[in-house]
């Protein structure tokens, strides 16, 4: 309850911020183009969001985050084709499958260094990405799998705006709390996290699995959207964007990752004309940001704003 | 068809040995899990590409060519970048890897294009072993490769700087209180990573198809079979872990899929975190 208060000035900005974009929609007069761009903006939010978690908080480089979007996007567009169960029942099955690939992910990696884990993940989103590809009678290949348009576009965008606002709400509640803080102590010293009776294991699993939980989730919405699920969700560029978001934003503060999404996604969609360069442009921002200033523009501005209030309390002491 | 299967695993195991021993030797030494490897090696091969079809260079100088390149490709990597997060979070080092690795792919897109290069093999003619027919191509890079690791382990066992490097992977700490450089012996290590890396990558050119994507590929394997062998175990420990990786991706090959080779060094990669985390040969820290 008292993170809830502490919190609460963060959420109603987030809830605001969120029915302002939310009222977008109607104001453009059902803009689909406007409509696609923002809820492809939200999705990239939630990814960058729950990569914080992980990578952010707990310290586990996660190179593969859409891997879990696209295993339950796959899961659900197989039911779809396959078996047409209520729909209920076929998002909670694809969200179960997103949450077994983090299991399969994060299982190996509890007990080893978290560097690992990074290169598990990497080779996890490389091995489905062959799969796909080599199964096509499955998975259809190249093409991956498409079904008709099952929710109009409007109630996808509402959904995607409202997962997003409550994913960020969550995971801020979530890195406040107890279970945050242990995280943080796993990041920074894993030898001491143990010390202090941190079960490291069920803590990193539980990073993992919250963090997979909401990515599965924007999967889902994002299949749904674009009615088509194909191998490139498993290809490195797209985990690699979620990566440079979350480390051009900020790690390690949910908002940071929040903005980086939010504004790279919009970015991404108006680099269009120049896509050959987009990539080899990420990554030396990447690069220039690691290497200067690694919190990000998140983290920057924050630790300009404490300077600033530093200074004005000791003018204030002085006079 | 076993015959087959078990002559292309001796060619594999060479050219694995060749490609997880210089990333394993980088990880051991500086604890730099260097993300550009697998980048290194497919520069290697588009270098070997350019200066056979482009420039009509002779076998030896493309050889010399593009060991040259790798080398100075990651010494201004570790000059450059590296050598500036060394005590930073681990964190930092693999975005930092991560982001170069794929500055050097998109390089190599938009200046040599994404599409599949066939490069020609640099002696011709076929020999026949076991009724199998295997190109005197392979065979070069058999002996090359298997010529490298033996002069390698005689480097690291024989010579002063050798013993200086194992010091260093060994104990960081009692190696400079023994008087060893260590930031010297991380150059070393840079250089020989970069020729191994070098070789590979021009070895391995007329064998497969080369697309940018190999670099990935190359990483993952030399991952694999890194953490197969264990960090600090012996050099033959390396040359089994390439075995058994090698054989496990033709056999998988064969009978299952061509494609779905990379999947056989996952299994093998999650196996060993999940049951033995410090690998078949390494000792005690994971």
């Amino acid at each position: 309850m008292v993170i809830l208060r502490r919190e609460l000035l963060s959420i109603v900005i987030v809830v605001i911020i969120s029915a302002g974009l939310a009222v977008m929609a109607p104001l453009s007069d059902y803009d689909y183009y406007l409509i696609g761009l923002l809820t492809s903006a939200c999705l990239w939010v939630i990814y960058v969001v729950s990569w914080d978690l992980l990578t952010g908080y707990t310290g586990m480089l996660n190179f593969g985050q859409l891997l879990f979007a696209g295993v339950a996007a796959y899961a659900v567009a197989l039911l779809e084709i396959h078996f047409p169960l209520p729909r209920p029942l076929m998002i909670l099955a694809g969200l179960i499958a997103g949450l077994c690939s983090s299991l399969l992910i994060s299982l190996p990696s509890l007990r080893v260094r978290s560097a690992y884990f990074a290169l598990v993940s990497f080779a996890m989103l490389l091995v489905f990405h062959r799969i796909t590809m080599t199964f096509i009678k499955i998975f259809g290949g190249d093409y991956g799998l498409s079904i008709p348009r099952v929710f109009s576009r409007e109630v996808l965008f509402f959904t995607t705006i409202v997962l997003m606002a409550a994913t960020i709400i969550i995971m801020r509640l979530i890195v406040k709390s107890r279970i945050g803080m242990a995280l943080q102590s796993i990041r920074e010293d894993e030898e001491t996290a143990r010390a202090v009776g941190i079960n490291i294991p069920r803590y990193k699993l539980m990073a993992c699995v919250i963090s997979a939980f909401f990515t599965s989730l924007a999967g889902i919405c994002g299949f749904y959207y674009m009615g088509h699920v194909g191998p490139e969700i498993f290809g490195m560029m797209g985990s690699f964007n979620v990566v440079i978001m979350g480390v051009i934003g900020g790690t390690g503060t949910i908002f940071g990752a929040a903005l980086g999404g939010g504004v790279l996604a919009v970015l991404l969609e108006y680099m269009r004309p120049v896509a050959e360069y987009r990539n080899l442009l990420y990554a030396l921002l990447l690069v220039v940001v690691v290497m200067v200033a690694s919190r990000g523009v998140w983290g920057g501005m924050v630790s300009f704003w404490n300077k600033r209030k530093t200074k004005k309390d000791l003018q204030g002491i002085a006079s | 068809m076993l015959q087959t299967v078990f002559i292309f695993g001796i060619i594999w195991t060479a050219l694995y040995c060749l490609i997880a021993l210089g990333f394993s030797l980088l990880f051991g030494v500086a604890q730099v899990l260097n993300l550009t490897h697998g980048m290194i090696i497919m520069s290697a091969c588009y270098v070997a590409f350019l200066l056979v079809t482009g420039l009509n260079w002779s076998l030896g100088f493309s050889l010399i060519g593009g060991v040259i390149g790798s080398v100075l490709l990651i010494l201004i990597i570790y000059l450059g970048f590296v050598k500036k997060l060394l005590t930073a979070p681990h964190t930092s080092m693999l975005l930092l890897t991560a982001g170069l690795a794929n500055i050097i792919q998109q390089i190599v897109i938009l200046t040599v294009g994404s599409d599949t290069k066939f490069v020609p093999t640099m002696i011709t003619g076929g020999t026949t072993i076991f009724s199998v027919v295997l190109s005197n191509q392979q065979i070069l890079s058999v002996v090359v490769a298997f010529a490298l690791v033996t002069l390698l382990v005689g480097f690291l066992q024989k010579t002063k700087m050798g013993r200086a490097i194992r010091a260093v992977t060994q104990d960081r700490n009692t190696a400079l209180i023994c008087g060893i450089n260590a930031e010297e012996m991380y150059v070393v290590t840079i250089i020989i990573s970069g020729v191994l890396a070098g070789v590979a990558g021009l070895l391995i050119a007329p064998i497969q198809t080369v697309t940018p994507e190999i670099g990935w590929e190359m990483m993952v394997t030399a991952f694999t079979v890194t953490i197969l062998a264990g960090l600090g175990g012996p050099i033959w420990g390396v040359v089994v872990a390439a075995a058994i990786v090698a054989y496990a991706e033709l056999i998988t090959a064969f009978l299952i899929a061509p494609m779905l080779k990379e999947g056989a060094a996952f299994v093998i990669m999650i196996l060993t975190l999940m049951f033995k985390p410090s690998g078949l040969f390494g000792k005690g820290r994971q």
